[in-house]
């Protein structure tokens, strides 16, 4: 797939997944049926998986790939330039936001938490791919 | 170029995330001009549902007896909504229904009412005690007698419902107001203990003793014909239909989400002579105790407030509704309809599951 093309596709699903995290919290703030349905369906995940523990494995996977992204795009020369400096940057602030999330989100915080820490994992992890990707003049 | 301003929608979400993270603030709109002051007949402080016309005239001070009173937009969200924040009746506060009842649907809470000393505890944050006027009105009729069922329940003596809501106010002429109102001092004492009418409200456990030991007592289903039949659970978080044993058949609704058979065309709801003609072929009477339910306590409320604004005592609503009778594996069911040979007698534990509303 073109370089450029994949950026665009990261960018926008990145992008969808932070909105989500916003667009959860505030329909589970004001809709009814949707707060019942995250209840439901939030407590039968939780008993069936050992959600904390999960929650943090992802943050340590997710953590780890966003590393190794922001060591592979500041060893390469385009890193330097605006576009690669403002990536970077924007990785490390969606990677504390995710900490912060995972960290931070709970049953209080709403009750959408538990699709919002994945939403902000999801975002991160793409944000990390889309840096991993090599720009079209290193990738040849 | 794409580069950059991508880059740029990438900060801007993670900036509005970070928004989310520090809460929401409230709009500011330009005040509205005031409409012409308006006189209305006197009603019962049992009437619950009130005109646009007598809720103008306890606004414009012309309602004998109601100077303290409290008026309120509901809706469900903790903070004022954006529908309250675009425009609401003069005066008028926020409350949510969260106030009244529970929002998490455990085994504890189960959407059933809070505690009473809570209910009590937001009342008197809001400046109302037991004789405080409180003037309610909303979007959905469910949501907003929920809530007033809840404050009579705790103990409000004089609860009105502005029928039809902000539609019926402003199809009357009357003007919305954007001005955030002054608020009321906090009351210190409630004037009686709470709750002040217990016998409103009826718990599972006597739910199933009555509707199977005492024949007067009818636990009536506020549900759709599907619901009634089962169907469907009616709701995307319940996967088993079907309904209490010995539950009777209230109609009213169309689906889990109205009350479409209680309502006049313009939105209202009817009147007692309306509720009748839709009870007409109903296996209970009004001599009946009857207990009101649903899936989980709203649409019970409309019927119950009609028949109390009547004047009748013989009624309750029976507050955990399918959902909490979903939560008891022992408990008796009826999936059918109990007056054909095709109802199956079984436990909600050999219920088959699959049944939730298709989202």
């Amino acid at each position: 797939m073109n370089v450029r093309r994949s950026y665009i596709i990261l960018d926008i699903l990145a992008a969808a997944a932070f909105a989500g995290v916003y667009f959860l919290k505030e329909f589970a703030r004001t809709k009814l049926g949707f707060v019942r349905w995250l209840n439901f369906n939030g407590n039968k995940l939780i008993e069936s998986i050992p959600y904390d523990k999960v929650k943090y494995i992802m943050m340590a996977v997710i953590l780890l790939v966003a590393l190794l992204a922001l060591a592979a795009a500041l060893r390469r020369k385009a890193a330097k330039g605006i576009n690669g400096t403002i990536m970077c940057v924007v990785l490390i602030a969606a990677s504390l936001y995710y900490v912060y999330a995972t960290i931070a989100f709970d049953y209080a915080y709403s009750q959408a938490f538990f699709l919002m820490i994945p939403a902000a994992g999801a975002g991160t992890l793409l944000l990390a791919i889309r840096n991993l990707i090599p720009p079209v003049s290193s990738a040849g | 170029m794409k580069k950059k301003i991508f880059a740029i929608m990438m900060c801007m979400m993670l900036v509005l995330a970070f928004c989310v993270s520090c809460g929401s603030s409230g709009e500011e709109a330009a005040p509205e001009e005031s409409a012409e002051p308006v006189s209305a007949e006197a009603v019962d402080q049992r009437t619950v549902y009130v005109t646009p016309d007598w809720v103008k005239s306890v606004v414009d001070s012309n309602q004998a007896g109601y100077e303290d009173y409290v008026i309120a937009e509901v809706a469900y969200p903790t903070d004022p909504s954006d529908d309250y924040n675009a425009g609401h009746l003069p005066g008028a506060i926020y409350v949510s229904i969260q106030e009244v009842e529970d929002a998490t649907g455990d085994a504890e809470g189960a959407y059933n009412l809070l505690s009473a000393d809570a209910v009590r505890d937001y009342l008197l944050g809001h400046g109302i005690s037991k004789d405080t006027k409180v003037i309610l009105y909303g979007d959905d009729p469910c949501g907003v007698g929920r809530q007033a069922y809840g404050y009579i329940w705790c103990g409000v003596e004089d609860v009105k419902i502005l029928n039809g809501g902000k539609a019926a106010w402003t199809n009357a002429g009357y003007e919305l107001d954007t001005e955030a109102p002054e608020a009321k001092e906090a009351a210190k004492d409630f004037g009686t203990d709470v709750p002040a009418h217990p016998e409103y409200w009826v718990s599972i456990e006597d739910a199933k003793d009555k509707v199977a030991n005492d024949d007067n007592f009818k636990l009536v289903s506020i549900r759709s014909e599907d619901e009634w039949l089962g169907k469907t659970s009616g709701y995307s978080y319940m996967d088993k239909a079907g309904e209490p044993e010995g539950a009777v058949w209230g109609k009213g609704a169309d689906t889990a989400f109205d009350v479409a058979q209680f309502l006049n065309e313009d939105g209202t709801v009817k009147d007692l002579a309306g509720f009748q003609e839709v009870w007409a072929d109903c296996d209970f009477t009004l001599d009946n105790f009857l207990a009101f339910y649903c899936g989980t306590g709203w649409r019970a409320c409309p019927p119950f407030l009609v028949l109390y604004e009547n004047g009748y005592d013989n009624i309750a609503v029976y507050d955990g509704g399918w959902y909490e009778w979903l939560m008891h594996d022992d408990y008796p069911v009826q999936v059918g309809d109990p007056a054909s040979d095709d109802c199956v007698h079984t436990t909600v534990g050999e219920l088959e599951t699959g049944k939730a509303l298709a989202e």
